[in-house]
């Protein structure tokens, strides 16, 4: 009982400031203090929002933008914790890949795009290899970040039953860094998001990105937030899902 | 050295270099006989752990050596365990999974049922399924101690292992490490601040003095097994290693 209500509390002070945000600002359109050409009312976007459904348009380029982020998410995740382990597991091997990394580390995804369009032409590899760079490095960073971090009693505890390497990194480096690793795709997978519309501004006619700057063009305001908005929402459902995934990984703790 | 030592500590010395030099133990030898108990005491930071990782292999960073079975000690080897200080388990792992981390090699069934018997010597099986987090200090001690026997070293280095146990539990786990010895032959090199613990459990007790750590001395103790903590030679060892410590 106590326990029920305690959830249903915690569940009010979750949401309780998106509701009032959305009141006022429904409040406010309704007594004219936004215009609706910058500003929408949220019932408007809401229509929008139920109108791009029926046509299909909304679910396609979802789908569409979703398939590009998850590619090169996906990409970038299996070759940055590759990378990061042998970096992580070797001094040398980090320090001779280290410049490299910290120099490409800092430029803006979107600057890539004119070589991205020399290299790859305007298709799909384009786009992928932008979500690829955008969330690379933050990914990598904290790999070799957990697996520098290992106890250095535990390796000497290692060393002492004389265990295999391959054993070692997988029973132990790796576990001691899971932590970590999550971090880095949780994080890696936020920025990935944040650059399909950068991705999408690469002659496309289709995707989320595509359709917020397409509608930018014709003044739909209520268009350009629902894309944004979902992007959002995506978002925030696939890092949800990662952090469950995350529970049951690292059982332990 | 002589021929039939099985193990011999020849003037080994430990400087740890870094903002200020340290000699944390100097100019250590002594020899030990295959199935030795030698228990080792000493104040804190006399060097005891220092010397325990560097004839287990752990520390290669040395002068002097140390040769066990005629062979120079210069790394970690598989006949050698170790118990540490602390209990270092992997909190990833439940109880069987620690402790069978160290076997390779053995079909799985015979690692099982290995497992099994040395929870079950530390008497842990219910706890077997439990994860570290789940474990009091003394009990996360206990599965260090079957992680360390379940490889059955020919000699064991244990420092300080029942440090972090109730009285009843580690006078339990005396009687259990002396019936293991007798059974396996095990050399045991066992580091302890109990000088009950020592007279009880050794053949003879090192006792180490402190800045730098040197062998003060080495005490015999010929008392038949098993031992009555209460008898007058029991009393007689005592008083020895006590005066070893607070006389001079
Ligand atoms: N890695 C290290 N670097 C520098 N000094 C060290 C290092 N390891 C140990 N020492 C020093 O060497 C001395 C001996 O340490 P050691 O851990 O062997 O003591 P100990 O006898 O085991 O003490 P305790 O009973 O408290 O466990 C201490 O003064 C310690 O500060
Ligand atoms: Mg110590």
């Amino acid at each position: 009982m106590k326990n029920k209500k305690r959830k249903a509390l915690s569940a009010v002070e979750y949401i309780w400031l998106l509701i009032v945000v959305i009141a006022v600002w429904q409040i406010a359109s309704n007594l004219g203090l936004l215009n609706p050409l910058t500003l929408p009312s949220p019932a408007m976007i809401l229509n929008t929002f139920i109108s791009l459904i029926k046509k299909g348009t909304l679910q396609k380029n979802l789908l569409i933008s979703s398939r590009r982020v998850l590619t090169g998410y996906a990409i970038a995740a299996a070759s940055a914790i590759v990378l990061g382990i042998l970096m992580g597991l070797s001094t040398h091997f980090k320090r001779m890949t280290d410049l490299i990394i910290q120099i490409l580390k800092p430029i803006p995804p979107i600057s890539w795009i004119p070589l991205v369009i020399l290299w790859f032409g305007i298709g799909e590899k384009g786009k992928v290899f932008l979500i690829f760079i955008g969330c690379f490095f933050t990914i990598l960073v904290n790999v070799v970040d957990g697996i520098r971090r290992i106890d250095v009693k535990l390796i000497e505890l290692s060393n002492s039953m004389v265990i295999p390497k391959l054993k070692y990194v997988f029973k132990v480096v790796i576990p001691y860094a899971a932590p970590n690793i999550f971090t880095g795709l949780r994080v890696g997978l936020g920025q990935s998001w944040m650059c399909v519309v950068a991705a999408e501004l690469v002659a496309s006619s289709t995707g989320l990105g595509y359709m917020i700057m397409y509608a930018r063009q014709f003044g739909q305001t209520d268009v350009v937030i629902v894309g944004m908005l979902m992007i959002g929402i995506i978002g925030k459902v696939m890092d949800s899902i990662l952090m469950l995934i995350e529970k049951r990984v690292i059982r332990w703790k | 050295m002589m021929a039939n030592d099985y193990i011999a500590v020849d003037n080994v010395s430990r400087t740890f270099t870094g903002d200020n030099t340290f000699t944390a133990i100097q100019d250590i030898s002594f020899t030990m006989e295959k199935g030795e108990f030698l228990c080792i005491v000493g104040q804190s930071g006399c060097g005891k752990s220092t010397l325990l990782r560097i004839m287990s292999g752990i520390d290669p960073v040395h002068e002097g050596t140390v040769t066990i079975n005629g062979n120079l000690v210069t790394k970690p080897d598989k006949t050698r365990g170790m118990v540490f200080q602390e209990a270092r388990l992997l909190d990833w792992m439940n109880v069987s999974n620690n402790v069978g981390f160290p076997l390779q090699g053995i079909p799985k069934e015979e690692k099982t049922k290995l497992i099994e018997e040395y929870i079950s010597l530390v008497g842990l099986t219910d706890f077997k399924k439990s994860y570290p987090r789940e474990l009091s200090g003394g009990m996360a001690q206990r599965v260090s101690i079957a992680r360390a026997l379940v490889n059955r070293p020919e000699v064991m280095f244990m420092d300080e292992p029942f440090g972090a146990l109730d009285y009843m539990t580690k006078i339990n786990m005396q009687n259990e490490l002396l019936k293991i010895r007798e059974k396996s032959q095990m050399t045991v090199i066992f580091v302890t601040h109990d000088i009950d613990e020592a007279v009880y459990l050794s053949n003879r007790i090192l006792v180490m003095s402190k800045n730098p750590g040197k062998v003060k001395e080495i005490i015999v103790n010929t008392l038949p097994f098993p031992r009555d903590r209460n008898s007058e030679e029991f009393m007689n060892i005592r008083k020895q290693v006590y005066d070893c410590f607070f006389i001079n």
